[in-house]
């Protein structure tokens, strides 16, 4: 009997879990490793954070899913990886702390013959001062959509403020990314239409200013270095779509900027050409930066050999090419990225979704004259990690049964697409969404004229793809919570 | 609300017209582009897994 253990419980853990087990049945052990009792549907943490859904709606208890799968389940974080073993014994383990099942602080060490790494990330707050309460938490003067009880807090926020605005007050909204080196600004994108949708609905929206704050260099670049699409008989930049979005809208946007400090009732920023300004809010929701979750590893005598396992940023190594990064963004090619997503030094080791180290990154790298770096980080969560999260589990299953003694499977996102629907409003007849797919996320100048497939790539607006994030956030609980049907729901 | 305002942000952006945002709600178009964008949406799933 082999045991695979998977650390994290999110979109690509849950997604390698659930398909590892249904693969290896009984035969072999399953484990996820997750400090979090309940499973969370992040894209809709939007609508929680305008009260549009509870937090009912986008979560779930884990532990009666993985009852009936046959799922072992330890609600805990992992400490450590020890991949040789130690000095008494050659197996590898792992060390976990638990958050919960009656067992909080007890650390328990956990053997494995396969590990998928997929934590996700650390939210780090505190990269930006004021952003963070100092102890790695969101502070106390913006709030947060990344999780579940933040997006709650949002909500709350954001209807006192609505109430204040009814009795009069103007009142001027703060929305983006709250740091130079920040990655999903969709979440930020698609926060920013629900606020002002919200405030419309509330009837308050002429007493709102509501700007967005981004370090992109230009709106529509989401960290992939911006996309085309054919509209209106054009080639056309996404930056012009996304422009048009909020200006018709009412939105201003501040772009290449790096917040560099955090106050009650303004922010702090330096833009891409070194200039130092401050804007004033009443209501801010900045998204942090991201980072690894501080997981060390240790050799067989007790030594650390994090830097082996991980790179600076936290993130697992995996089959990218890491030299790449220094060969300068001209020279970047989609064959810097991963495939197998398997550690270059333990082959039974493996990383998904947030959690695995990129390369480097897809915008163009960015600097202000006083050495602050401004661009987005890659994205790596929705689509392309739960894809990232069945190819590993395929792989180690087939290593597991011993059809291949290699992974047999690949998840390269210079092969593979991603979808984003950024909608708003509630019920079938009176919502709307922006729908953007692209294809593939990282571009390849060789293949394609304008780095991506045109016909993969395209975006459009209407209620159509509100009904499609419908679609999107019950089909994925469903498939999720592993009901009848789910593997044919695909990722 | 007013949308352009001579050199401002607002002033250099396309912004659709009536007819652009009538196609934007009309159940029957929208059913369509329903369709459409699942099709578009199923082709890149199924060229994403290897």
């Amino acid at each position: 009997m082999a045991r695979l253990v998977i650390m994290g419980g999110g979109v690509s853990g849950h997604t390698a879990a659930s398909f590892a087990k249904k693969w290896l049945g009984k035969e072999h052990e399953v484990v996820v490793v997750t400090p979090n009792s309940l499973w969370n549907w992040i894209p809709s943490n939007i609508f929680v954070g305008v009260g549009e859904m509870t937090k009912e709606d986008v979560t779930f208890p884990l532990a009666p899913v993985y009852e009936k799968a046959g799922i072992d389940y330890r609600q805990a974080k992992a400490v450590s990886i020890h991949p040789e073993g130690n000095a008494e014994n050659d197996k590898e383990y792992i060390t976990i702390e638990y958050t919960g099942q009656g067992k909080e602080g007890q650390i328990e060490t956990l053997e494995y013959d396969y590990l998928i790494n997929a934590t996700g990330p650390k939210l780090n707050f505190d990269a930006t001062p004021g952003l963070g309460d100092g102890k790695g938490q969101l502070g106390k003067h913006t709030v947060s959509v990344c999780t579940a009880d933040h997006a709650i807090h949002a909500s709350l926020e954001l209807k006192a403020i609505a109430e204040k605005m009814k009795a009069g007050e103007k009142k001027r909204f703060l929305i983006g990314t709250g740091h130079g080196m920040c990655t999903c600004q969709g979440a930020a994108f698609e926060y920013i239409f629900n606020v002002d949708h919200f405030l419309k609905q509330e009837g308050v929206r002429d007493k709102a200013t509501i700007t967005y704050i981004s370090n992109e260099y230009e709106l529509g670049d989401f960290g992939v270095g911006g996309m085309h699409i054919k509209a209106g008989g054009y080639v056309t930049s996404g930056k012009v779509f996304a422009e048009s979005l909020y200006v018709e809208r009412g939105l201003r946007w501040i772009k290449r900027a790096h917040i560099n400090k955090v106050e009650a009732d303004k922010v702090h920023y330096e833009t891409l050409d070194g200039s130092m300004h401050e804007e004033p809010y009443d209501f801010a929701m900045l998204i942090p930066p991201f980072t690894g979750v501080g997981i060390k590893a240790y050799a067989k005598d007790g030594s650390d050999m994090t830097d082996v396992l991980f790179a600076p940023n936290g993130m697992m190594k995996v089959d990218a090419d890491y030299e790449s990064g220094a060969r300068g963004f001209e020279n970047w090619s989609p064959k810097d990225w991963p495939s197998t997503l398997q550690n270059p030094t333990y082959n039974n080791i493996f990383a998904v979704g947030i959690a695995f180290a990129p390369p480097h990154f897809i915008s163009k790298p960015m600097q202000s004259p006083n050495g602050t770096a401004i661009n987005p980080t890659p994205p790596r969560t929705g689509m392309p990690s739960a894809m990232m999260g069945k190819a590993v589990a395929n792989s180690i299953c087939d290593m597991i049964k011993g059809v291949a003694d290699k992974p047999t499977h690949t998840a390269n996102m210079s092969e593979m697409g991603a979808a984003c629907v950024a909608s708003t409003g509630k019920g079938l007849l009176n919502g709307s969404a922006v729908s953007m797919t692209m294809y593939p996320v990282i571009p390849d100048y060789d293949k394609y004229e304008y780095g991506r497939d045109l016909n993969g790539t395209f975006g459009t607006i209407g209620l159509a793809g509100h009904w499609v994030k419908l679609l999107l956030h019950y089909g994925f609980i469903w498939k999720a919570k592993l009901k009848p049907g789910w593997t044919l729901i695909p990722e | 609300m007013k949308h352009i305002e001579q050199y401002q942000q607002s002033g250099y952006t396309p912004v659709p017209g009536k007819f652009v945002l009538f196609l934007r709600n009309c159940v029957v178009w929208q059913i369509i582009q329903f369709a459409w964008i699942n099709l578009k949406m199923t082709i890149l799933i199924v060229k994403s897994h290897h």
